[in-house]
């Protein structure tokens, strides 16, 4: 359904969907802690980690290296966004 | 001569304030965090980038609520030109108080989509003070040539969080007429306020 991989930069985890899609930012900023919302983009917190959520359906990872976390936290938002 | 250098993690900043330096310019550096929306290493590197080119001072200004509200706001397209804008009205600012003459910038022709001639004429006349940008007509290579040989080079290259606001497709032509209509919608003069409050310097 998505893929793990580092950004273009290479600074951090990144995931994206195997297929393009929007997601439901509003539902999403819901269901987890927001700290920051613009029209494209969140920024929110799970678990310790922040993580940007883009419309486009990719989730950066600011502060998390740890991809079976990564995993289980995309999993989650996705599950609510799409 | 004093100048107050907009320094950020990249490779060319730190060049151009190094070249100006050469010519006896003592340098303050001035670096917008783009933090919550980035995470910290952009500001680690300019912390290291200002003692490697031997700045007096390295001030860090929160920028990431005012990049939200651009981005909250305004045209998406105009995101780059409106945010340099601000970005240049508080080095202004920051500027006299420092009591430097002029800004100095690591801005160069082309190289990214939003960097023409026009963009950066409309950028450049959001202030009144001198802004000098050796870079201007350098080559890639040459910068990364020259900070190799300034000892910038490994700092600068090191993984970067992207900013992820930007649009996908900026304007490459815009017209001040269009630019100032969009910061209308902004209380900018407040913004800026606000962030004064959490500014942080480093000597």
């Amino acid at each position: 359904m998505f893929k793990i991989l580092k950004c273009k930069d290479k600074a951090v985890y990144t995931t994206k969907l195997d297929k393009q899609k929007s997601l439901d930012l509003n539902n999403i900023s819901k269901k987890f802690k927001t700290i920051q919302k613009t029209p494209i983009l969140l920024l929110i917190e799970v678990d310790g980690c922040e993580i940007i959520v883009h419309r486009h359906a990719e989730l950066m990872f600011k502060n998390c290296e740890d991809k079976e976390k990564i995993k289980k936290i995309a999993e989650m938002v996705y599950k609510e966004g799409i | 001569m004093k100048g107050l250098l907009l320094l950020s993690g990249g490779f060319d900043s730190p060049v151009a304030g190094y070249l100006m330096k050469e010519k006896n310019v003592e340098l303050t550096a001035l670096h917008f965090s783009g933090q919550p929306f980035i995470n910290d290493v952009a500001e680690k590197k300019a912390i290291e980038l200002a003692k490697i080119i031997g700045c007096k001072k390295l001030i860090i200004f929160p920028f990431g609520k005012i990049q939200g509200e651009v981005v909250n706001r305004c045209r998406h397209k105009y995101y780059f030109i409106i945010t340099k804008r601000i970005m240049f009205r508080i080095a202004e600012d920051i500027a006299k108080k420092e009591n430097c003459q002029f800004l100095i910038t690591g801005d160069n022709l082309g190289q990214v989509g939003s960097q023409t001639l026009k963009n950066i004429a409309v950028i450049n006349s959001s202030i009144n003070i001198d802004i000098l940008q050796p870079l201007l007509s350098f080559e890639k290579q040459e910068i990364i040539d020259k900070a190799r040989e300034i000892g910038t080079y490994k700092s600068s290259k090191g993984p970067e969080m992207c900013s992820v606001l930007g649009p996908k497709h900026p304007a490459t032509g815009a017209k001040l007429e269009n630019i100032e209509k969009e910061e209308k919608r902004l209380e900018i003069d407040n913004l800026i306020k606000e962030s004064y409050d959490n500014i942080k310097e480093i000597k």
